[in-house]
């Protein structure tokens, strides 16, 4: 685009005096911003030499001209002129290349191998658009001559990368476009909240005042009190709600959080069940809790069990083997007969189980001794 | 007078000791013990300081870790007053024990005060002496010197390399007096011996800044071990103090100058380069190599301060495009080209670090990374260029810190550009406020260094603020009232003229005439009843202003004048200075005088008013911040954002904290006494957010009064502090001899083992209970179990 631009820029690259936007006076015309206080400076980037927009509307409305400076003989024409951002035009040029230098040198950080060969990189295209900026002739000449080979050669790749550079960009407005929607909700919300609680405060208020009128029984001291005090304990109730969590977590966690978890616990047990997938054990976990199968156990015995192709042809398993021994071993452990007795009268609760005890008295003495005198509490 | 908390045998300085000393003191020890960090609030003048480092002195002494005391304070006197205390501290325990301990402790503050070059000190800006100081002390200097250059040094500097680095100065207490003494003595530089001598200290005193502000805490503060013990004592502003150290200013006058030093560092480089190019060279390769190995060179002559810089961050290599010096200054150069063009702006804008880095990068392709590093680069560029005259550089330094900052922190931070002065001006003159809104970042550092943190103040209200705003957890917050003998302070609450018109300073009566004219008269009947002194604050000098002008009017200053002479507050300190120094010698000729100051202003802290220096002070209208301001706004709204403090909560805490200050001027000790008249209507429902030890002094029938009520109770107060009032009846009850200092300890001895005892008794009881249980239980098993047995019989039978 605006490669040819920057090329006969000589004049500027020494650049002796600053060339800045000028404060009042217009170079070119002498007009003078106390008599025209609206008045703005343009520049052209061809040549970066500033003059008022009247002087540009006047010097190029009709075509093609040449800057107005003396010493400069370039061509410009009115659609290059823009305002200039910097007041410094040498920094707004050296801006300008930067885009352009920045628009073909886009790797980032994740594409080296290591922070050296980033930096090293980095260093190398400062070190070009310093060529660019501040080179002189065949200097700069040979920089354009790399930046152009660059793009030439690496075109697919910049495709690429800038690609990825959009799409990031994209992704941090919306993230922070969600961010900033977040955090107006939650201003909204608090206010709200806050004008409800002046709200109540207010009708409580009104309230001792209507007790008072009413002449309740007592005197009209007893009534402030009492109403007071209600009161008071609503209030703080309602600023424990309030504030109530900034005490455990200071975080900006807002209200809408508190909110989702009233919801969750809000449906009761017998919904949440209907909710759930059909789970035959009804809740009960199957997970060992006091010991937990290890993937390997040392014991030769089952060494071939695990190794030997005709061992396993038959589908025996090791580990199912071992989950059950380890099961067998542990099974009965943790019954509590005293935590039994308080449990054991509302667990037995129906029939089939009873049946069920009656049926097994033979296998444990002790438990199932008990358990008739408990049934008996069901007869 | 010597006695043991605990195992801990504490010596005090002092034969008697007051109460809330003792509790003081164990409190500090149990925050001590169990290694965190503590709120303490103790009135003030009951011996805050000595009691602090009696205790802390005789934990260092009795156990072995000898944990480190940092003790920082706010200002010179107070600093020097400390010292003081210590060096009487360790005198007494010298001759209490029998021999010197080996105890060394120092004071720091700034070069302008501690510097003994001949020309130097006669300089007056503390930036200029800080300056010249570096320019004939700094490595470089001292390298051109050894190759026989002709160069200017400090003798007094360099007789310190001629010492043992670890023996700069005897041991012993130095207090900043003594310490000018002894290097005048033996030609030596106070300031670096105190700085050197640091890491081998017991007691350090300085400034809060020297480590809160990261620009300096990272160079003086940074070789404490973990264990040291710190302390801020007056700490009631220290959230603003941090927020200060992280917040920044910019304006044009600032990037003209920044322009002007980039310019001028270009032309360095440009003549190092053709001589010394080889310097340059080296820094570069050091760059690549990355900070971590310049750590050497981060001595005490470093030139110019850093803000703190994430660990993982030194250890990073400098980014590419920042290493060569040329690159460098371009960037600056490009970074200051940016702000000046955002300074054109006309309109106010506040921002996020975030946005501010996403426009910036979108303008001038200035990525965040480089932007992190600019305030090491600068720093390691102006040591390779060997520059001596700093001062050209410090505005470049300021927006190369900006830079830093800015980059370095997302949130906690704004960015605030305010073109105009004022609402109402027309010439532009922009200010980018570049503020800290969490005061939690700067301290944390130090809550995360220390195990040890205290933080204590004579006015502290409420306590749980404090934690919350800072960002620590504390282990002991606790407010202790004042032990009197008699009631020798009155404070109280006038709502109401004595025409019964409230009087308030809320905005939308406070020129009202009749509430002007009611505090007039409150004015008017106190210099009548005061003797001797009278201080009076008002919330702002602009509200000042214009009470006088209409009190003028109204002829009440002409009321007041027959009893007082009055003297007013000015924001100029010298005036100020004259005003107090009239006002005393008025206060002791016997004349009596009225000082007219303003709750926010230099008087309301850190000026004592002891004695028939105060007699009253009256505090008109609740001393609310400026609320306008659009800092303190976005500070509120970080605060509930993140804190969840409310607006009003912290606004109503702030005004109340600086009334508080203000009626803790004229109650300095235990001997004195004094009136507080809080006059604001609105004080009434505040009144709970005072200190504890104002608050409880403060009586019920107190908190409503009109003036003529108030003038009374006034009146009879002091008719009963001008009876004669001996010493001797304060003893056992305010004052503790070491007798009745046994007595409270056999008391709560006592009552901590009765409190043993019934728990132990409730405990056995329980035991016993359970006991009972169990073998009722068993009974029962038993029982179970014989009819089990009898039944499985009977089964086996059956079967």
């Amino acid at each position: 685009m605006s490669r040819r631009a920057t090329g006969p820029t000589t004049t500027l690259g020494t650049m002796a005096a600053p060339n800045v936007v000028p404060e009042d006076i217009c170079p070119v015309c002498k007009r003078n911003r106390y008599l025209n206080s609206s008045m703005t400076f343009k520049i052209n980037p061809e040549c970066y030499h500033p003059m008022c927009s009247q002087c540009v509307e006047t010097i190029f409305k009709t075509g093609p001209n040449q800057c107005p400076y003396a010493s400069c003989n370039k061509t410009l024409r009115l659609k290059g002129f823009r305002e200039a951002m910097f007041a410094d035009l040498t920094i707004q040029r050296e801006v300008d290349i930067r885009k352009r230098v920045a628009a073909v040198f886009n790797n980032t950080q994740d594409d080296f191998e290591t922070l050296r060969d980033y930096n090293n990189y980095l260093q190398d295209v400062e070190d070009l658009t310093f060529s660019l900026v501040y080179g002189e002739g065949t200097e700069r000449a040979d920089a354009e001559a790399k930046l152009a080979d660059y793009e030439q050669q690496h075109r697919a790749e910049i495709e690429r990368n800038k690609k990825k550079g959009s799409d990031a960009e994209a992704l941090r407005l919306r993230r922070q476009k969600e961010a900033d929607a977040a955090a107006a909700a939650r201003r909204a919300e608090l206010l709200r909240e806050e004008a409800e609680a002046r709200e109540e405060e207010g009708k409580l208020n009104q309230e001792v005042m209507e007790a008072l009128q009413r002449g309740e029984s007592g005197n009209a001291a007893e009534i402030q009190a009492r109403i007071l005090a209600k009161k008071k304990a609503k209030l703080a109730k309602l600023n424990a709600e309030h504030f109530g969590p900034s005490m455990d977590n200071a975080g900006p966690r807002g209200i809408s959080i508190r909110g989702l978890r009233q919801k969750r616990t809000g449906p009761t047990e017998d919904e949440e069940d209907r909710n759930k997938p059909y789970d035959p054990y009804a809740g009960v976990s199957l997970q060992p809790t006091r010991y937990t199968v290890q993937d390997h156990y040392e014991n030769p015995f089952l060494e071939p069990a695990k190794e030997r192709e005709d061992h396993k042809v038959g589908g025996y398993n090791v580990q199912e083997y071992v989950a059950r021994a380890m099961f067998e071993a542990f099974a009965g452990l943790g019954v509590m007969v005293g935590e039994e007795k308080a449990s054991e009268q509302r667990s037995v609760g129906t029939t089939a189980a009873r049946d069920a005890v009656a049926r097994n008295k033979t296998s444990g003495p002790m438990t199932t001794g008990r358990r008739q005198e408990v049934d008996d509490v069901f007869v | 007078m010597r006695f043991f908390i605990d195992d801990l045998p504490v010596l005090f300085p002092y034969p008697r000791v007051y109460p809330e000393q003792y509790a003081y003191m164990c409190d500090l020890k149990k925050t001590l013990d169990a290694g965190g960090h503590c709120v303490l609030e103790m009135p003030s003048g009951t011996g805050k300081t000595v009691s602090l480092l009696s205790l802390i002195v005789a934990y260092q002494q009795h156990y072995p870790e000898h944990r480190k005391l940092i003790y920082c304070s706010r200002t010179m006197s107070e600093i020097e007053k400390a010292l003081q205390e210590l060096k009487a501290l360790m005198k007494f325990r010298a001759n209490e024990l029998g021999h010197v301990e080996d105890f060394r402790g120092l004071g720091l503050t700034s070069r302008k005060n501690l510097c003994l070059h001949p020309s130097v000190k006669r300089e007056k800006s503390g930036a200029i002496v800080d300056a010249r100081c570096r320019s004939l002390t700094a490595g470089f200097v001292k390298e051109k010197k050894d190759k026989g250059e002709n160069v200017d040094v400090c003798i007094y500097h360099d007789n310190l390399d001629l010492l043992e680095p670890h023996n700069l100065i005897p041991n012993g207490v130095w207090t900043l007096d003594g310490l000018l003494r002894y290097g005048e003595q033996h030609k030596q530089c106070p300031y670096f011996t105190a700085r050197r001598m640091m890491q081998y200290c017991n007691v350090i005193i300085y400034s809060y800044h020297y480590l809160l502000d990261p620009k300096i805490a990272e160079r003086v503060s940074k070789e404490f071990s973990k264990d040291c013990i710190v302390v801020f004592d007056e700490a009631h502003n220290i959230d603003n103090v941090c927020i200060e150290s992280l917040s920044q200013d910019i304006t044009e006058d600032s990037l003209r100058k920044a322009t002007r030093g980039a310019q001028n560092l270009e032309r360095k480089i440009g003549e190092m380069k053709e001589t010394d190019r080889e310097q340059l060279e080296n820094e570069y390769q050091k760059l690549v190599e990355g900070l971590r190995d310049q750590e050497e060179a981060r001595q005490e002559d470093a030139f110019m301060a850093n803000p703190v810089l994430p660990d993982d961050l030194l250890k990073e290599a400098v980014p590419g495009n920042i290493r060569r010096a040329e690159h460098f200054v371009a960037f600056l150069k490009r970074f200051i080209e940016y702000l000046k063009s955002r300074m054109k702006s006309r309109k106010v804008t506040s921002e996020t670090p975030t946005y501010f880095l996403d426009h910036l990068k979108e303008h001038t392709f200035i990525e965040k990374k480089p932007l992190r590093f600019c305030a090491e680069r600068l720093t390691s560029l102006v040591r390779t260029l060997e520059l001596t005259n700093i001062e050209d550089y410090q505005t470049l330094q300021e927006v190369a810190t900006f830079a830093t900052l800015v980059a370095t922190y997302e949130k906690g931070f704004l960015l605030i550009l305010e073109p105009f002065e004022s609402d109402t001006a027309e010439v532009p003159n922009p200010i980018l406020h570049f503020t800290c809104l969490d005061a939690a970042i700067a301290i944390k550092p130090v809550f995360d260094r220390f195990s040890s943190v205290i933080i204590t103040s004579g006015t502290i209200s409420p306590l749980e603020m404090y934690p919350k705003m800072l960002g620590f957890n504390a282990v002991v917050m606790q407010s202790y009232t004042m032990t009197l003998a008699r009631k020798s302070f009155l404070p109280m609450i006038v709502t109401r003229g004595s025409d019964q018109a409230p009087v308030s300073t809320s905005f939308q009566v406070r020129n009202e005439p009749s509430v002007v004219r009611n505090y007039g008269n409150l004015l008017t009947e106190f210099a009548r009843v005061t003797p001797d002194g009278m201080v009076v604050f008002f919330p702002s000098y602009l509200y000042m202003e214009s009470i006088i002008s209409m009190w003028q009017g109204m002829g009440i200053l002409d009321q007041v004048w027959k009893y007082k002479l009055i003297l007013v507050e000015t924001p100029d300190a010298q005036e100020t200075s004259l005003a107090l120094e009239t006002y005393r010698t008025a206060c002791c000729n016997g004349r009596g005088a009225v000082l007219l100051c303003v709750a926010r202003g230099k008087v309301s802290e850190g000026i004592d008013f002891d004695h028939h220096y105060g007699r009253t002070v009256l505090c008109i209208g609740v001393p609310f911040q400026y609320t306008e301001s659009r800092i303190l706004k976005a500070r509120l709204e970080f605060l509930r954002e993140t804190y969840r403090i409310r607006e009003n909560d912290f606004l109503s805490f702030d005004a109340m904290r600086h009334a508080a200050q203000c009626l803790g001027r004229v109650l300095r000790g235990k001997d004195d006494y004094g009136i507080m008249v809080l006059a604001d209507r609105r004080f009434q429902k505040k009144r709970d957010q005072l200190p504890k030890w104002i608050e409880q002094a403060m009586l019920e029938v107190d908190v409503n009064l009109s003036t003529d009520m108030a003038v009374l109770a006034a009146k009879r107060f002091l008719r009963d502090m001008a009876q004669p009032f001996r010493p001797k009846d304060q003893e056992g009850i305010s004052v503790w001899s070491i007798e009745d200092l046994r007595k409270h300890q056999a008391q709560m001895d006592e009552e901590r083992i009765l409190e043993l005892q019934k728990q132990n008794e409730e405990n056995m009881a329980e035991e016993v209970r359970r006991q009972q249980a169990k073998a009722l239980a068993l009974d029962d098993d038993y029982d179970m179990d014989e009819d089990d047995e009898r039944e499985l019989m009977e089964i086996d039978g059956m079967a």
